[in-house]
Formats: C-alpha cells, sequence, structure tokens
C-alpha cells in the first residue's frame, strides 16, 4: 500500500499560496528527501503530510485514509524542527518520552509490553545508557535520537523529520544520518526535510525538490543534474559532497 | 505513574472521596478522633481544635491537587493561568452572594465561583485554539474581565458585599466549614483521580504538542481538561490561600523542585512534598503568630524555592 498520496495540493495563507498543485507519492521503503530554499513550502507540506492542515484543493492521504484521520496519523513518528528547544526544562527522562510513544490514551495501567518496547527502541538507536537522564541535559545528536525511539515504541510505519539538525554538530549529524539509513535499510519509510542538498543526495533514495511547486521527484543521484534542481536553486548552485567519516 | 501505581491511587481517591461525599460527619468525626489524639500525645495543642482540624485536612488537600495540576501547567509555560482563573472565580464569588443575598436559594459563592472558573477556563482553552490569540493575551483578557466584572457585582450590591468578600481575597483559618473541607476533600480526590488516568496524554502533550497531535492525541481535549482541572483547583485552594495568592501553590513548589528533579514523576512527587511543607507549615505558623494564613503559606513556598535555587546555583559553581 502507498504510504502517502498527493494529489493537486494547494494551499495558502490568505491569498498568497505556499504549496500549489503538488502531486508525489511515497511508497513503502523510501528514503526522501524533501528540499527546497528558504521559504519553498517545505514545512507547511510536511504539514499537510501530517493532517496538521487541511489543503485548500487536492487531497492527503496516508496509508490510504484521509491524512486527518486519527488512524492514519497514528502510524507516523515525528520529530520537529530544533529539538535542542523541544521541552527545554521539562524534568522528563528519555524513557518518559519514549514511554509517551507506547499509548497516547488514557488508562490506568502500563502493559507488560510497553517496557520491553521501549527498551527495544533506545537500543535500536543506540541510547540505552541514557534511559534515565533527563532530556534536557542530553545533546542535540541523543536528544533526536529519543524522539526517533518515541517513533519506534510507537511501532510507526512513516518516519517524518522536519531539518532535525539544526542546533546539532556535524559529527552527530553525520552518526544521525547514518542511523536514518540503517533504519531505512531495516524497511522504515522515511520523509526528511532538509536544506542541505549535499546531506540529501548523499543518504535519501529519492528527492523531492520543493519551491511552492514541485520542480524535480525522482531517484537522489539524477537531482543534482536536473532541469529542477536549476529552477529552484538558479543555474550558479553546484552540489558538493564532503565525507566526514 | 506506571503499572499497579495509577490503579492504587486512584482507588484511595475514590475512597477517600466517596467518605467525604457520603459520611463527611462520620469522617470527620474520625478526623477529631485521630487529630486529638495525636495532638494530646505529642503536646499540640492546635490539633484538637476542629477549625484547625479542617484547616489543616484543606492545606493539605491544597498541598496534594495544586502542584499535581501545576506540574503540566509550569512546563506548559501556562504558569499564569490560575491567576486568571483566580480573579475569574472572584466574579465568581461576587455573583454568589449577590443570587444569595438577593434570593432564597441556597448558593454557596464557592459554587458559583467554580461555574464561573470552569467556564472562564473553557473560554481560554477556545480563545487560543480557536482565534489567533495567543495563550498569554487569552489569560489577561479572562483576568481583566473577571475581576473588572466582580468589582461592579460588588458595587451593583451598593458595598454589602464586599464585607463578605474580604475573606475570599485572602482566605481565613476560622471560616473554613465543615461542608467546605469535606467539598475540598471531594474534589482533591477527583483531580488525583483524573490525572492518574490522563497522566501519560496529558505528559505526551507537555513534552511536544505537535508530536502529540500526529500520534493520534486529541490535544483539545486535554487541554480542556487540564484547564478545567486548574478552574477546580483555584476554587478548591481559595478558601485557604484567598484569591489573590492561590495561583502561588500552582506555580510556586513545581519551580522549586524541577531543576532537582531527576524524572517527571519525580517532579510531581518532589512538588507534592515541597507544598506539604508549605501548607503545613504555613497553617501552623499563621496560627501560632496570628498572621495571615495564605500570605504565610506562599512565603514559606518562595523561602523553599529560594534556598533550594541557592543551593543548585552553589552545586553549578562548585562543579565549574
Amino acid at each position: 500500500m502507498t504510504v502517502a498520496r498527493l494529489a493537486d495540493v494547494t494551499f495558502g495563507y490568505g491569498d498568497r499560496p505556499v504549496v500549489e498543485d503538488v502531486s508525489l507519492r511515497i511508497e513503502p521503503g523510501t528514503f526522501l528527501g524533501l528540499l527546497g530554499p528558504n521559504g519553498s513550502g517545505k514545512s507547511t507540506l510536511v504539514e499537510l503530510l501530517l493532517g496538521l492542515r487541511e489543503p485548500d484543493s487536492g487531497t492527503v492521504e496516508l496509508f490510504g485514509r484521509p491524512a486527518t484521520a486519527t488512524s492514519a496519523t497514528q502510524r507516523v513518528g515525528y520529530v520537529q524542527q530544533d529539538v535542542t528547544a523541544t521541552a527545554h526544562g521539562v524534568p522528563v527522562t528519555v524513557r518518559e518520552v519514549v514511554a509517551t510513544g507506547r499509548r497516547s490514551g488514557i488508562g490506568l495501567g502500563g502493559h507488560d509490553d510497553d517496557r520491553s518496547a521501549v527498551d527495544a527502541a533506545l537500543q535500536r538507536v543506540e541510547i540505552a545508557d541514557l534511559a534515565d537522564r533527563r532530556l534536557d541535559r542530553l545533546s542535540g545528536g541523543q536528544k533526536q535520537r529519543a524522539f526517533i525511539a518515541r517513533a519506534l515504541a510507537a511501532e510507526a510505519e512513516l518516519l517524518v523529520l522536519d531539518e532535525p539538525t539544526v542546533g546539532v554538530d556535524a559529527t552527530a549529524r553525520e552518526r544521525f544520518y547514518g542511523l536514518l539509513a540503517d533504519l531505512n535499510e531495516a524497511g522504515m519509510t522515511i520523509v526528511l526535510v532538509e536544506h542541505d542538498i549535499g546531506v540529501v543526495t548523499e543518504h535519501a533514495t529519492r528527492v523531492a525538490c520543493l519551491d511552492r511547486q514541485l520542480h524535480f521527484h525522482g531517484p537522489a543521484d539524477d537531482f543534482a543534474d536536473s532541469a529542477g534542481f536549476e529552477q529552484a536553486y538558479g543555474s550558479e548552485h553546484h552540489v558538493l559532497c564532503h565525507d566526514h567519516s | 505513574m506506571i503499572g499497579a501505581r495509577p490503579r492504587a491511587v486512584v482507588a484511595g481517591a475514590v475512597l477517600v472521596g466517596t467518605l467525604a461525599l457520603v459520611w463527611p460527619t462520620e469522617l470527620f468525626a474520625a478526623v477529631d478522633s485521630v487529630a486529638c489524639g495525636v495532638g494530646g500525645a505529642v503536646g499540640i495543642e492546635m490539633l484538637c481544635y476542629p477549625f484547625m482540624q479542617r484547616a489543616l485536612v484543606a492545606a493539605i488537600c491544597v498541598g496534594v491537587a495544586a502542584p499535581l495540576v501545576g506540574s503540566f501547567l509550569v512546563h506548559r509555560r501556562m504558569a499564569m493561568i490560575g491567576d486568571a482563573l483566580a480573579h475569574t472565580a472572584f466574579a465568581g464569588v461576587a455573583i454568589g452572594l449577590l443570587i444569595g443575598s438577593a434570593t432564597s436559594l441556597p448558593i454557596s459563592p464557592y459554587h458559583a465561583a467554580l461555574v464561573v472558573a470552569v467556564i472562564a477556563a473553557l473560554g481560554i482553552e477556545a480563545l487560543t485554539a480557536r482565534t489567533e490569540t495567543t495563550g498569554d493575551v487569552s489569560m489577561a483578557i479572562v483576568l481583566a474581565g473577571g475581576f473588572a466584572l466582580g468589582t461592579v457585582l460588588i458595587s451593583v450590591s451598593g458595598g454589602g458585599l464586599s464585607v463578605g468578600i474580604k475573606q475570599y481575597l485572602f482566605g481565613s483559618l476560622a471560616t473554613i466549614t465543615r461542608d467546605n473541607a469535606a467539598l475540598l476533600l471531594v474534589l482533591t480526590a477527583l483531580v488525583v483521580a483524573v490525572v492518574s488516568v490522563a497522566y501519560r496524554p496529558l505528559l505526551s502533550v507537555t513534552i511536544d504538542e505537535t508530536a502529540a497531535t500526529v500520534a493520534g492525541t486529541n490535544v483539545r481535549r486535554y487541554n480542556r481538561l487540564l484547564v478545567t482541572l486548574t478552574a477546580v483547583v483555584v476554587v478548591a485552594a481559595m478558601q485557604i490561600l484567598g484569591i489573590i495568592l492561590v495561583a502561588a501553590m500552582l506555580v510556586v513548589p513545581v519551580a522549586t523542585v524541577a531543576p532537582q528533579a531527576r524524572s517527571f514523576s519525580h517532579a510531581v512527587a518532589l512538588s507534592i512534598v515541597a507544598a506539604q511543607v508549605a501548607v503545613v507549615g504555613g497553617v501552623t505558623v499563621a496560627y501560632a503568630g496570628g498572621v495571615a494564613v495564605g500570605g504565610t503559606i506562599v512565603l514559606l513556598a518562595i523561602a523553599l524555592y529560594g534556598l533550594t535555587t541557592l543551593r543548585g546555583r552553589r552545586t553549578i559553581t562548585a562543579s565549574r
């Protein structure tokens, strides 16, 4: 089943369209890098994809259901922009954060499998040793992993990350993208919103390039030489890839 | 609060709430017997006075319910909502007193305050969710509107209400009736039970509202629940702390323990301990010194905050 399908989606604030006539399909197992210049509508497109906004026209579906349906978004894990600021000053541990992914509803007791699911998620993102540390005492890279562990504990099938490496140092960023590649290889569908073209073309399997309209959607390897790249960024830009390893 | 603990907490809250609701006379007779027995054994005379027993019961209830709800409010940057609802509760008290003086209807000012505060709480939530108005502006509008309505109603009464309203503004040890103490027990039991059941989604919304929405949590429902619980706590605490100081117990104990807490559940537990020190200490000092109880409790709570903050700064300096 197609994970996400956007058909002729247009959305604007007032009379100004931010996203215009965007059609996009995301198939299971895809690692999609969503690129675009500042103000190109990337974050708005993510909000439409997550059902946080309804399009002015067109349709957005997740797992064959309208994206605004709770049953659809429950299968999505979301890591928002600037994780370093998220829950700042809240005395919550990594384990408590990850456990909120298990059950969002009300209830009196923990299920037996909750603790083991949380432990497994923490081990998967290699922060099991930080389980009882406060979230606000972690580095940006460790915080990202905690939020991804929450998505894993929730058994999310689609992971959406909106510029997750803001405020994170280069080494942690590289390790983080390595983790995303591992998760993708294990079958997780990933949508990564990024401004760094080199990072996306290096790690994602497919690229979508947005500048209000969708200028490119195809294999990551084809993006740098595409007309869509030139349309979005201009002819004077070139993609430089560096090896941080 | 995972596993068997919330079940035990809810069972205890239901038991206490039921006792207070159905058998208040028997419950306070038992309180009298135990308190006076302990007071006689350790030489604390005030424990044998029924009005002090009721004041202590009320204080302990406030010391449980306020930081429990405040833990979610403070970490969602909603610390000022207690103040806003306290000022609307003032309007509710004025409405209750006005109706009581003009008619023979048995309307308690506390009941009227509860209704008005809950309506105001839902109003703040709706203003923030449905309009471009930000949360702090919504709170400021409701705070000012509530207090303005209260003052107008008092002036309409020709000043007759201004005498009776003083106890609601500043709180009092002596005026807590058995019925009001029983109501406070029921409201506290309700708050404890609801927070225990909704703990996980409330925490999820506190950590990251957007991610909670995506994960399928009905964020607006839990926002409404939180502001309604706040209104309940504000009216419950008003009896002893007074309208002017009631918001302090939602905020100060939580702020006192947050930097040192190991986890959120640990922070909730520690904030209740800090609040108990302030309320029980405050009631005792107020009785012994003949000073205002609400102010004494809040000053003690702030003193605790000052001590822990200074200690925290010393620890940071030493570790550098």
